[in-house]
């Protein structure tokens, strides 16, 4: 899955009969409900919901980070009930993940950070360290490019996360809280960008969020509750 | 601090070693130095201390061999010095053979006795190694020195350095060397080594083979390199020094295993989210193995170059207290070098274990 080529599915997430549980036996849980969820590509979608309601499972289901059990969920062109070893890390690495913690190494700067990500593909356009430095300047952090992660802010942190998920023009990013540490500017500026890459390159967005600031700007609501999508809205 | 763990360990290892190698340099002193291309020993023969003797006729016979320059009767027993002054005991590695036999064809390439063979000549007097324990004596040129309770003189230095073999070496005419074993019954009709110089061109393997036939079974014809493989294979594998400080190198070798697998392994715990990340990222397995491999091998380099330099300047201070032939090579810097990246390697590939820890599923 090259950058670039996120519009060439008709469906960007289509999720179906979809359970989720964990544990075995007594101690089984399940988390998700017959899921039916369809996101078109360049679709900016929030996914909302109490705490336990599956959301996270949801969404590290969406990025193969967890082996779905039942149903069908297949995700940019790729079935995830069959994926594995290699075709597994190729869907990963065309992905865009943005985790709750930043999880930056403390030894790389936030230049190094972000061209670990972007070094991880061989076919993107244009000049590697440019992209890098343009993007991580349009974060706010261009006077910053080789600050380690102990020498920037908690914002700051989450923004080298953010243009690490991003360098490679993801086809889907996964964002599980991401504004949470960023004030409003910045907020807007992450935004701005997902609503970008949107358009010019067909990036979904798949985003678990509590911020109100952020519903408005989305394409779509999804609320959860209790591992089921209580409301879907489009906006 | 994990280039600390790392510098202890391969300084250990450094020391081992340079112990170790003593022990080889102990093993090879004399047979190595011994000028000529085959030998002739005794069947007895286990190691040079343990030589056993050969009738000397047989050394007449050799020279018989049209390719034979030269063939001379070496002497070489331990024996008690004493040093009157201090009354200290030692015990010495004496080395003899004939003086006119040695102004033709000098037996021993060591440094120091060629030129000073005339003041061998009187009975009684000796060359003595420089690297001889000081507290052997003679403390002064006035006090008497005795050799297996006979009176000797101490005429000049040689260099030598016999290391674990004994406190120190002598070298004597084999008239002296008679002198001094008398009292045991020795005599120089049986010497403990036949020295064989071939003319040049020669091929050491051939003549051998002639010398074989032509020898009964009370002697045996091997090369120089045959002398140098029985005396290695007797101290590395049959003293205990040779065993300990091979297994004081292992030893090394596994402390920093252990060390830098400790280091590793609470690093990868400490950073199992940051891998975790990067497994999200699609980073295969096999390349975070490969970025553990490589911090490994980071401390490898950290942890070798002050070892080195510690080791540089401990080899001097140890040679110079103990006197063993204790020093730096080439061989032994790179033998190490190449040795630490192996354990590097080890603690890497053991403490890679825990990356399977690393769930990105953790992660949201």
């Amino acid at each position: 899955m090259a950058a670039g080529d996120a519009r060439k599915h008709e469906k960007a997430i289509d999720i179906s009969g979809l359970d989720y549980a964990f544990g075995e036996h007594e101690a089984r849980k399940q988390v998700l409900y017959d899921i039916e969820l369809a996101v078109a590509p360049g679709e900016f979608a929030i996914m909302t919901g109490p705490s336990g309601s599956g959301k996270t499972t949801l969404l590290s289901l969406v990025g193969a980070l967890r082996r779905p059990q039942q149903g069908r969920i297949v995700c940019v062109g790729s079935d995830l009930m069959r994926l594995q070893g290699v075709e597994l890390e190729a869907y990963r690495t065309g992905l865009g993940f943005i985790f709750q913690l930043h999880n930056l190494f403390p030894a790389l700067t936030a230049f190094q950070s972000v061209q670990m990500a972007a070094d991880l593909r061989d076919d993107l356009p244009g000049d590697k360290m440019e992209r890098i430095a343009s993007l991580l300047t349009e974060l706010g952090l261009g006077e910053r490019l080789h600050y380690r992660p102990s020498k920037l802010s908690g914002g700051q942190r989450q923004r080298v996360a953010i243009a690490r998920a991003l360098v490679h023009r993801p086809a889907l990013v996964l964002a599980d809280e991401p504004t949470a540490a960023l004030d409003s500017q910045n907020t807007e500026i992450v935004l701005g960008l997902f609503r970008r890459l949107a358009r010019e390159n067909g990036t979904t967005v798949l985003m678990v969020t509590q911020d109100a600031r952020v519903f408005e700007r989305a394409d779509r609501l999804v609320n959860l509750v209790d591992g089921r999508i209580d409301s879907d809205s489009r906006r | 601090m994990a280039a600390a763990g790392m510098g202890f360990a391969i300084l250990v290892i450094f020391v081992q070693l340079g112990f170790y190698s003593s022990v080889l340099n102990t093993a090879l002193a004399v047979s190595s130095r011994l000028n000529g291309e085959l030998i002739l020993i005794s069947p007895r023969f286990v190691h040079l201390s343990e030589a056993g003797e050969i009738p000397r006729a047989r050394l007449f016979q050799v020279l018989a061999h049209p390719k034979v320059l030269s063939a001379t009767p070496i002497y070489f027993r331990y024996v008690v010095s004493r040093d009157s002054a201090t009354g200290n005991y030692c015990r010495l590695f004496a080395l003899g053979f004939p003086l006119a036999d040695a102004r033709t064809a000098m037996p021993l390439r060591i440094p120091g006795i060629d030129d000073q063979l005339d003041a061998l000549r009187p009975t009684g007097d000796v060359l003595m190694d420089r690297f001889t324990q000081t507290r052997c004596g003679p403390s002064s040129p006035e006090s008497q020195f005795e050799l297996m309770g006979t009176a000797a003189r101490v005429v000049g230095r040689f260099e030598l350095g016999v290391g674990f073999l004994a406190d120190g070496a002598i070298v004597a005419s084999d008239d002296s060397f008679g002198r001094y074993f008398s009292k045991l019954g020795y005599s120089l009709d049986r010497p403990h080594l036949g020295l064989i110089k071939l003319a040049a061109g020669s091929d050491p393997a051939k003549v051998a083979a002639g010398l074989r036939e032509r020898l009964p079974s009370d002697v045996r014809v091997i090369t120089r390199e045959e002398l140098d493989a029985y005396q290695h294979r007797h101290w590395v594998q049959n003293t205990a020094v040779g065993n300990i400080f091979g297994m004081g190198t292992v030893a090394g070798f596994l402390v920093g295993v252990v060390v830098l697998f400790q280091i590793l392994s609470t690093d990868i715990r400490n950073h199992l989210p940051l891998y975790a990340t990067l497994r999200a990222m699609g980073y295969t397995s096999q390349r975070l193995h490969g970025y553990v491999l490589e911090q490994s091998w980071i401390f490898a380099v950290l942890g070798y170059a002050p070892a080195l330099l510690l080791t540089l300047i401990l080899f001097p201070i140890i040679h110079n207290v103990t006197l063993l032939p204790i020093f730096m090579t080439g061989k032994l810097a790179a033998g190490v070098l190449v040795l630490s990246f192996i354990m590097c390697t080890v603690a890497s590939m053991l403490s890679s274990r825990r990356l399977r820890r690393a769930d990105p599923a953790e992660l949201f």
